[in-house]
């Protein structure tokens, strides 16, 4: 995979990410759940950061940095805390697939800045309620 | 449930080749070649274009972060050693350091066999860490491990940005994410157990 298409793929997944936690955010109520809707809102605002840097990474390099999907299916069970969190969760697992994918095709301060991003997501995913992992990020072992 | 989008599949198995296996690394004939020969590539390289044979720089960055995981095992080993009343609650990150010792161990010894010891970290390659090293009171034990386990996390971030190998430097950064998920969840070895109802909504 080039450096290019990696960055492109992580940005696809950034957008994601901030769709589905702007999602979520929005089914809870954080005056009757807020500790998970702090969670939530913590990991919109990474996630926000992190597709903002990578469109202006991408777009620096001379590329165009490539748009959000008009909308993306996010199958809640319920509204319930336990079942955000969970899609919380997974987003967060995909998004440190996709930053290891990015430590693979880069070097220098990229490359540390997916691994930071990486550790970002796995960390997160723990209080979202994810078990420890270990190998995060490496899905295949 | 799932979370899906036309144009979104969150780096799945599947999109990038992903040589790197506990599977490949029993059956391939040299898990070294498994693991490095992906990882040779370079930024934007596939790694069928790698040779069979691993660059030696990157060997050596395999086998420090074997040793850093060994010294690791062993500080975990002996502090459940000392403070026997922690030993439940450092299973779980013994049961993964000890798989990324028996993964680093596969590689560097270039058998193709994940290393075989019961712990993964048994003699004659992994030192055993006197238990007079181990702080004596249990809170400075699990401070020590916390502390123990950033210095892991640095070390292997800094071996990843070392690698020639993208995949060798994917691995470590796994291996230190690993590593920060347990700076997270050591300070609580030991914690009493908060009943679900009392925690914090």
């Amino acid at each position: 995979m080039t450096p290019m298409r990696a960055l492109q793929e992580t940005l696809a997944a950034e957008h994601a990410a901030v769709y589905v936690y702007a999602l979520l955010g929005g089914r809870l109520s954080a005056s009757e759940h807020p500790g998970p809707a702090i969670l939530l809102r913590d990991a919109y605002d990474a996630h926000l950061e992190r597709r903002d840097r990578l469109r202006g990474v991408i777009a620096g390099l001379g590329d165009t940095p490539e748009p959000a999907a008009p909308a993306y299916r996010v199958d809640a069970e319920d509204r319930s805390p336990a079942s955000l969190l969970r899609i919380g969760r997974l987003t967060e697992e995909r998004c440190a697939a996709v930053y290891a994918q990015l430590v693979a095709a880069s070097t220098g301060s990229r490359r540390r800045w997916a691994i930071e991003a990486l550790s970002d997501s796995a960390v997160r995913a723990l209080g979202l309620g994810a078990p420890a992992a270990a190998y995060p990020g490496l899905p295949e072992l | 449930m799932s979370v899906a989008s036309p144009a979104y599949d969150g780096g799945s198995q599947g999109r990038e080749p992903l040589l790197l296996s506990r599977r490949g690394l029993a059956s391939a004939g040299s898990a070294a070649a498994v693991l490095l020969a992906t990882g040779c590539t370079g930024p934007g390289r596939e790694p069928t274009e790698l040779p069979a044979r691993p660059a030696d720089p990157d060997e050596r960055l395999v086998t420090e972060a074997l040793a850093a995981e060994r010294g690791l095992v062993g500080m975990l080993e002996a502090t459940g050693r000392r403070h026997t009343g922690l030993r439940s609650g450092l299973r779980e990150p013994l049961r993964i350091h000890r798989s990324h010792v028996r993964l680093l161990a596969g590689a560097s010894d270039g058998s193709g066999r994940p290393d075989q010891s019961p712990s993964g970290s048994g003699p004659p390659s992994s030192p055993r860490v006197r238990t007079q090293r181990v702080p004596a009171q249990e809170a400075a034990a699990v401070a020590a491990l916390v502390r123990a386990e950033g210095r892991l996390r640095d070390r292997h971030v800094e071996t990843a940005l070392r690698a020639d190998s993208g995949v060798l430097a994917r691995l470590l950064a796994g291996l230190a994410a690993a590593a920060a998920q347990q700076e997270v969840l050591v300070p609580r070895v030991g914690a009493p157990v908060v009943p679900a109802a009392d925690r914090p909504s």
